[in-house]
């Protein structure tokens, strides 16, 4: 028996008043059952899987902002600078490089390239008061550069999209995993019990598809929630319209019936978190419209984000972020942002020039004001953001002037979140190719991000099939990249 | 309770069996029946057995790897309650708790249960008339046994029962991973599971057919008979398959993953066993080490796919398996043979020939071992399987994992009773099934007891169930037995979920291919089961992830479920569908269409409170408003 309900009514009346808000998940009776299966985390609730929770030590970040940039953009010729690349353009590769590469695990990052390497075609400069330096596809985000820590040495397990997305989402190269957001709002609750803890933004999703954002073996109340950056924030939010007028005697009517329903089945609390999880979704209609309202937000800041853009692609973007900022400040715990708009993404198999410039014009002013206005409102301190793609791109050749997947060596950056701002962590080769100073597993990446929301790693872990699954696998050897916060 | 194995034994150090000391022991005999004596014993009998040395003897008393017992059924002490064996189980384990005997449920309580748990779907009004009639006057018990075997005799039954096979064998249409391909001929591997069910295959036959139909096809057999065994092998193609690794030479890791899949779900699928932890190292808490993963993987080394979703071996040249240091495809070690889980049998593997002489035989004889009456791991499984199908709570409530670190049985000798008696009843699904339902157990009311495996609480439809009941109650339910699947109309910012429908090719297996309406009512197991792309009413309530077995479905209460059946566009239509439907039955009277809508969806009267209550709402609202809450109310979505 769960000793929370040990009495019908009085506990019934309390079990309603801590279901209080909680927009996604109301009382969970499942988990109660699944309790039988899986040993949870101390401290989580199952009644109330989306309490907000008390960290295991103190959080740097109370919520993080992920910008994904499906395709797997390029770091030489976006954040990670290679002199050296472009000296040798139009050269074979250099028989060091090739014997460093044959003799580890990413021997097949060269595979279906041309022995040519090819130079970044963008200009570089040094930026801000750390010198970074930064291609001119990124002008705006170039001038936040002092706010962020760029990671130049993490390394993958495969070079194909779909299973460096999983392994960058997931912590594993096959789907069926949960995902970070999902490990997140398990771990740690989320803040506004009216909105989904949960939140991912796209126009296309990632390569890979759904499996990237799973809840994997989660229970489905860690389940992400797509939310549109126009019109109506949610699918089925609101009734249609022959019901629209009717919805609230509906939904009287639906209680007393369901109370009556009830009256001879007392202590179930399954049937009274249902009875909730209607007036739940009643209440979220007007808290979503409202998150979602983003003309409600200052015309110079919509201009910041790109709202007025010429290029719908960058508004589409600017809404994104904006939604994002806007997400995070009402309480919601993980915002995954794609940037895809189409089937390619990042993905400049070849003539990397007129796949990567329209996707840097796309994205440098939403990001850069978002980075900003976080800033100048404070959010950024309590915020984590993050910027990667699945992996980076070859110093090789691919066909025309485009560059092939490389998962030996690729730059990520984070910011706001306690993150240490203007450092630079790990370096590849002199050409770009592998990452040879302080390579970071993926596993390093995520105890990392678990660290600065104040959460240890190898303790979150859920019972699935009989093993202790954890994002940083079932073994939990990870260990959290100290440079990034001191 | 969750058993967990004592913490002496987890604070062992890690030992990695040597694979050489494996190898000697198989080394040391020619494998051959005829030399019996060479052969290194169980590691109970043997201190030759590696198993021994590697784990010090010490977690050989886990339960599920002792024999099935012979088991007695217990006196009857519950003084006429028991109406079976089952019940003197269950009511010798009340008792001793001490719980009280459930009441027995009411005629409608129980044809609403026997039609969701047989068919998943409910009965109609006229169906619920008939049994009520049927009880008053032969008696309930009568009745239901009538009812019983008239829902095993539906086609209906199979197409429920396929659901809990296809879940534990990750069955998808499609390939996973970047492009997500459609598989066009992956129905007839549902078709074949749903007719094994319709056709109560018996459960070994079932297990060696989906292992190895194809090594099973001798020259001089039927045809038909030859298509449905080497359809069966769908079973081996299931798992999820990255098309594009090839690209980027990475076939060999796309080709260990689909090894990796095949032992993993095998081990969970028949044996209860996870083989996924031993794929890294020995296994943390069960007798498994790192060899026997890939012992066991050694049976598929031979498998090469078809076009039309079946499997066979291309015996030529079958690659050598290798132990991988954590699992990593980049790093082989040791060769290893095929061989069962060293801690009953370290040896290699004795391969027959198959009948088919162009097979390597290693399937079937692992079909053999798994079906062996010895194997005590395969028929204590699927008999859970088939409690937890019919009475929700499980006896061992970790389905797929029967280690030490799963739970263990609730009541343990009435697991191994009902696994001897599905054993003696030649593995009939069918028979068990009518063993189950027509216990007391079964027929109990639903209260709010505590989570037990012999007690009943209400219990929430599953996502294909919700479905097929609003289309079945208000009449959008469609005929379809098999073929291909059908693919629903979903609105274009889903279809966009997956970038891979952007870039459709001439094969015409990356795009989004929505079926014609008259088609979109079938019922929800014969919806397309993507990967990447899930129907959204089925995922919001709680249709499991499919890249690996599942053996237990989440049951979660959240508010999307309630806008989805609010607002969402079935329920719109659903609504509408009812709503003529009574008009039709019920003309133009209110209360006639309260009485109308209450038989159509709860097959009941509504109470003069609901009658009530229902009128007052339609004095303001449509009747299409009234039916919509109707079909959100509780009793639309628990079964009692």
């Amino acid at each position: 028996m769960n000793p929370l309900f040990s009495a019908a009514d009085p506990s019934r009346r309390r079990f309603l008043q801590r279901l209080g808000g909680g927009f996604g998940a109301v009382a969970l009776e499942g988990l109660l059952r699944q309790q039988a299966l899986a040993t949870r985390r101390a401290g989580t609730d199952p009644l109330a899987p989306f309490a907000p929770r008390v960290p295991d030590f103190t959080a740097r970040a109370k919520s993080v902002i992920f910008l994904f940039m499906v395709g797997g953009p390029s770091p030489m010729d976006t954040f990670d600078y290679k002199p050296v690349l472009q000296k040798l353009h139009g050269k074979p590769l250099p028989d060091s490089i090739r014997k460093s590469l044959d003799a580890g695990k990413h021997a097949n990052v060269t595979h279906g390239c041309k022995d040519e390497l090819l130079g970044s075609p963008y200009a570089w400069k040094q930026h801000g008061k750390s010198g970074m330096w930064v291609s001119e596809l990124f002008p705006k985000i170039a001038e936040q550069v002092d706010e962020l820590c760029f990671i130049h040495s993490m390394q993958s397990d495969s070079n194909n999209h779909a299973p460096s997305s999983y392994q960058l989402h997931t912590g594993d190269i096959r789907a069926g995993k949960a995902s970070l957001g999902s490990w997140t709002t398990y771990g740690l609750g989320t803040m506004n019990q009216n909105l989904p803890g949960y939140v991912v933004l796209y126009d296309a999703g990632p390569l890979g598809g759904a499996a990237n954002y799973s809840n994997g073996f989660l229970p489905a109340a860690y389940q992400a929630t797509r939310l549109r950056d126009q019109g109506t924030p949610v699918m089925d939010l609101l009734p249609p319209e022959e019901f629209a007028p009717g919805q609230r005697d509906s939904l009287d009517l639906l209680r007393t019936l369901n109370l009556e329903h009830r009256q001879s089945r007392a202590g179930l609390t399954e049937l009274d978190a249902r009875i909730a999880s209607y007036e739940l979704a009643y209440r979220m209609q007007s808290a979503a419209l409202e998150a979602g309202g983003l003309e409600k937000e200052p015309e110079f800041l919509k201009r910041d984000y790109g709202l007025e853009h010429q290029d719908e692609r960058t508004r589409a973007f600017g809404r994104k972020c904006l939604l994002a900022r806007r997400l995070v400040e009402r309480g919601v715990r993980f915002v995954q942002v794609y940037d895809m708009p189409d089937k390619d993404g990042w993905d400049a198999h070849a003539k990397l020039t007129e796949n990567h410039t329209p996707r840097a014009r796309w994205t440098d002013q939403p990001v850069a004001a978002l980075l900003k206005d976080l800033k100048q409102s404070g959010l950024l301190d309590e915020t984590l953001v993050v910027w990667a793609g699945e992996f980076g791109r070859t110093p090789l050749m691919q066909g025309d002037l485009g560059r092939n997947h490389n998962s030996a060596g690729f730059t990520l950056w984070m910011a706001g979140g306690g993150v240490k701002a203007g450092r630079r962590i790990g370096a590849t080769d002199e050409i770009g190719y592998e990452a040879v100073d302080r390579p970071i597993p993926v596993h390093d990446l995520h105890a990392t991000i678990l660290h600065a929301l104040g959460l240890d790693h190898s303790t979150l872990f859920f019972d699935s099939n009989g093993r202790q699954e954890r994002l940083t696998g079932v073994a939990g050897q990870a260990n959290i990249i100290p440079e990034v916060f001191a | 309770m969750k058993s967990r194995p004592p913490l002496s034994l987890l604070m062992l150090p890690g030992v990695f069996l040597s694979v050489s000391v494996l190898n000697a022991a198989a080394a040391a005999e020619p494998a051959r029946p005829d030399q019996p004596a060479a052969r290194v014993g169980d590691a109970w009998s043997d201190a030759r057995n590696p198993v021994t040395k590697a784990f010090h003897g010490q977690r050989l008393n886990l339960w599920s790897l002792q024999p099935v017992r012979p088991v007695t059924p217990p006196e009857d002490t519950a003084g006429g309650w028991a109406v079976t064996e089952i019940d003197r189980f269950t009511a010798g384990w009340l008792k001793s708790r001490p719980l009280p005997l459930p009441p027995a449920a009411d005629a409608r309580t129980l044809a609403r249960r026997l039609f969701f748990d047989l068919t998943g779907l409910p009965p109609s009004a006229e169906q619920m008339e008939t049994f009520a009639d049927a009880a008053a006057r032969g008696g309930m018990d009568a009745a239901a046994g009538a009812l019983t075997d008239e829902l095993l005799a539906s086609p209906r039954f199979g197409e429920h029962f396929a659901r809990l096979w296809l879940d534990v064998a990750r069955y998808s249409d499609s390939n996973g991973f970047d492009w997500d391909e459609f598989r066009p001929q992956a129905f007839q591997f549902r078709d074949y599971v749903v007719k094994a069910f319709n056709d109560d295959k018996p459960y070994e036959q079932f297990i060696t057919e989906q292992l190895a139909g194809d090594e099973l096809v001798a020259p001089d057999m039927p045809e038909e008979k030859a298509a449905e065994l080497r359809t069966a092998t769908g079973y081996l193609r299931c798992g999820p398959w990255d098309n594009s690794a090839a690209l980027f030479n990475e076939q060999g890791r796309a080709r260990a993953e689909m090894l990796a899949d095949l032992t993993e779900t095998t081990g969970s699928a028949f044996l209860g066993l996870t083989l996924s932890c031993c794929r890294c190292h020995d296994h943390k808490y069960d007798p498994l080490t790192q060899a026997d993963h890939y012992r066991m993987r050694a049976f598929f080394a031979a498998v090469k796919f078809t076009d039309n979703f079946q499997a066979r071996d291309e015996i030529k040249d079958i690659p050598v398996t290798r132990v991988l240091q954590q699992g990593d495809a980049r790093s082989e070690k040791e060769a290893v043979v095929p061989g069962f889980l060293s801690v009953r049998d370290p040896n290699s593997a004795d391969i027959p020939a198959p009948p088919n002489a162009a097979s390597s035989g290693r399937r079937l004889a692992l079909a053999r071992w798994i079906t062996s009456p010895e194997n005590p791991f395969t028929d204590r499984v699927m008999v859970n399987r088939l409690w937890q199908h019919l009475m929700a709570h499980p006896l061992v409530s970790t389905p797929n994992d029967f280690g030490l670190a799963g739970a263990a049985p609730q009541d343990p000798a009435l697991l191994d009773w009902l696994a001897g008696e599905f054993r003696r009843g030649g593995g009939s699904v069918k028979a068990m099934v009518r063993r189950i339902t027509g216990s007391a157990t079964y027929r109990q009311a639903s209260g709010n007891p505590p989570a037990s495996f012999a007690l009943r609480q209400p219990r929430r439809l599953s996502a294909e169930q919700l479905r097929d009941s609003l289309l079945a109650v208000s009449g959008l339910l469609t005929a379809k037995t098999a073929g291909p699947p059908v693919w629903p109309d979903l609105p274009q910012e889903l279809i966009l979920a997956n970038p891979a429908f952007l870039d459709d090719n001439k094969e015409k297996t990356k795009g989004w291919y929505p079926s014609p309406a008259a088609e979109q009512g079938a019922r929800s197991l014969f919806l397309i089961q993507k990967r990447n792309t899930r129907v959204p009413i089925l995922e919001t309530f709680d249709l499991p992830d499919n890249s690996t077995s599942c053996a237990r479905r989440d049951v979660s209460t959240v508010a999307p479920q309630a806008l989805t059946l609010l607002n969402g566009p079935l329920m719109t239509q659903a609504a509408a569908a009812l709503a003529a439907k009574v008009r039709e039955k019920a003309g133009d009277s209110p209360a006639g269409w309260t009485a109308a809508v209450w038989r159509l969806t709860l097959q009941r009267q509504p109470s003069e409170t609901e009658q009530a209550a229902a009128l007052a709402f339609l004095e303001k609202h449509t009747l299409t408003e009234l039916c919509r809450v109707a079909l959100n109310l509780n009793e639309f979505l628990y079964v009692d």
